[in-house]
C-alpha cells in the first residue's frame, strides 16, 4: 500500500467524522508540512497556526476530495494557499514575482568553494533569504521530491514556472554562498 | 538549450523526471562538465534541505490543539444546528401549553358569566331589556318624521321595544298611566295613526 493509498483511506474515514484517522493522517503529514509552510513564513508560531488550519481544513473539506490528485498535492496545496494569504495579509509585497536579479557566479572554482567545509552553516542562512515562492519550490522539490508537474498543481501555476522558479532559487543560492563563502 | 537542461536539473537531483526529460539531462550531463558540476552542487543543496528535519515541528502538542479547536468547532455547530433547534422546539412546545392552559382558565372564568346575562348590554344601549309595564300598538301617519317621532316618543317616555311589524305597527312601553299617554299620543294626528293598548305587559326582555 503507497503513502497516497493510505492517506486516500485516512480521507475517507476522516470524512465520516472519524477523528482516530484524522490522528493517524496528522502524523502521517504533520512534519513535512510544518517544514514547507515554515520554508515560506520563517516564523514557527505563525507555521503552527497554518499548519493547525490546513488540518482543520483537511477536516472540514475531507468529503470534497475527489482524487484526482494525490492526497499530499491536495494538502499542500491547501497549506500553500494558507501560507500567501497571511503572508499576503502580513505585506504589500506581491507573492508570485520572478524577476530575481541573476548575478550568481557560475565560474568551476567557485562551484568548487561552495562545496567545500562550513557549507551547511551558509546554506541554510541562503536558504532563509530567498523569496517565499521559491523556498516553497525549493522545498517541495527537495525535501519532498516531487516532480515540477505535481509541484505546479500545488501551487497553482504553469509548469514551466516551476521550473523557472526552481532556477532563480538555485540562481540565488550560488550568489548568496558566494558572497559568504567569499567574505 | 542549457537552460532547459539546466532547469531539468533539480528534478533529475530529486529522482522525480521521467522519459523524454529524463533522457536529454543524462545526455547534456555525459557531454558538459559544468552542468555535472551543477549537478553535484544541487545534490548537496538538497541534502541540506533533507537535513532540515532536525528543526523542531509542533508534533503531538499541535495535534492537542487542533482536537481542542475540533471539539470546539464542532461544539459550535452542534449548538447552532440540532441542538439549537431542539432547543426552540422546546420553548415552543412550552409556550403552548402554557397558552392552552390560560384559555382553559378564562374560558372556565368567562362562560359562567354570559349565563347570567347581567353585565351584557346591548350594543345599541340595552335599554329595552329592563322595560316593563304597559305596551300600547302604535302606527304612525306615512309623512312622519323620524326627528318628530322620537320628539314625540321622549316626551311620552315611551320607547320602541317592537317592530316595525309588516303592517307598520310599533310596540311601545310605556312606564306610568298608559291612558294619559296614548291620550298625548292621539292628540298628536298628524304623526300618530292608531294607538291602542295592548292585553300584556311588557315583562321586560
Amino acid at each position: 500500500m503507497t503513502e497516497n493509498d493510505t492517506a486516500y483511506s485516512l480521507l475517507q474515514r476522516i470524512s465520516k467524522g472519524d477523528e482516530i484517522a484524522f490522528a493517524d493522517f496528522y502524523h502521517l503529514f504533520e512534519k513535512r508540512l510544518y517544514l514547507f509552510i515554515k520554508s515560506k513564513l520563517n516564523d514557527s508560531f505563525e507555521a503552527a497556526d497554518i499548519l493547525n488550519e490546513t488540518f482543520l481544513e483537511v477536516w472540514r473539506k475531507a468529503e470534497t476530495f475527489e482524487g484526482r490528485s494525490k492526497v499530499s498535492t491536495w494538502l499542500f496545496g491547501i497549506a500553500y494557499f494558507k501560507t500567501v494569504d497571511r503572508m499576503r495579509k502580513k505585506t504589500d509585497i506581491p507573492m508570485d514575482s520572478d524577476n530575481f536579479p541573476e548575478t550568481a557566479d557560475d565560474s568551476p572554482d567557485a562551484m568548487a568553494c561552495l562545496l567545500t567545509a562550513e557549507k551547511s552553516d551558509h546554506i541554510k542562512f541562503c536558504l532563509d533569504t530567498l523569496k517565499a515562492v521559491q523556498r516553497a519550490v525549493m522545498q517541495l522539490a527537495f525535501f519532498e521530491d516531487l516532480p515540477y508537474s505535481e509541484i505546479a498543481l500545488i501551487v497553482d501555476c504553469p509548469e514551466n514556472t516551476v521550473k523557472t522558479r526552481m532556477f532563480h532559487a538555485k540562481q540565488a543560492m550560488k550568489r548568496c554562498l558566494s558572497n559568504r563563502m567569499g567574505g | 538549450m542549457k537552460k532547459e537542461i539546466s532547469e531539468l536539473l533539480p528534478f533529475y537531483v530529486n529522482g522525480s523526471l521521467q522519459g523524454e526529460d529524463l533522457e536529454a539531462v543524462k545526455k547534456a550531463l555525459s557531454q558538459d562538465k559544468a552542468l555535472r558540476d551543477e549537478c553535484a552542487f544541487l545534490e548537496n543543496l538538497r541534502d541540506e534541505v533533507q537535513n532540515q528535519t532536525h528543526e523542531s515541528s509542533p508534533g503531538q502538542l499541535g495535534l492537542k490543539r487542533l482536537q481542542r479547536d475540533l471539539a470546539k468547532e464542532q461544539t459550535t455547530r452542534s449548538r447552532r444546528l440540532p441542538q439549537n433547534d431542539n432547543i426552540k422546539n422546546k420553548v415552543w412546545r412550552i409556550a403552548a401549553v402554557a397558552a392552552c392552559i390560560m384559555l382553559l382558565v378564562q374560558t372556565a372564568y368567562v362562560v359562567p358569566l354570559w349565563q347570567n346575562n347581567k353585565d351584557l348590554v346591548a350594543a345599541s344601549g340595552g335599554n329595552a331589556a329592563y322595560i316593563r309595564g304597559p305596551v300600547l300598538s302604535v302606527t304612525f301617519v306615512p309623512e312622519a318624521r323620524e326627528e318628530n317621532i322620537r320628539e314625540l316618543l321622549l316626551a311620552v317616555d315611551a320607547r320602541i321595544i317592537d317592530g316595525p311589524s309588516s303592517l307598520g305597527v310599533y310596540k311601545l312601553a310605556v312606564s306610568k298611566n298608559p291612558e294619559a299617554v296614548i291620550a298625548k299620543l292621539q292628540a298628536h294626528k298628524n304623526l300618530v295613526e292608531t294607538v291602542q293598548r295592548d292585553g300584556g305587559e311588557s315583562s321586560g326582555k
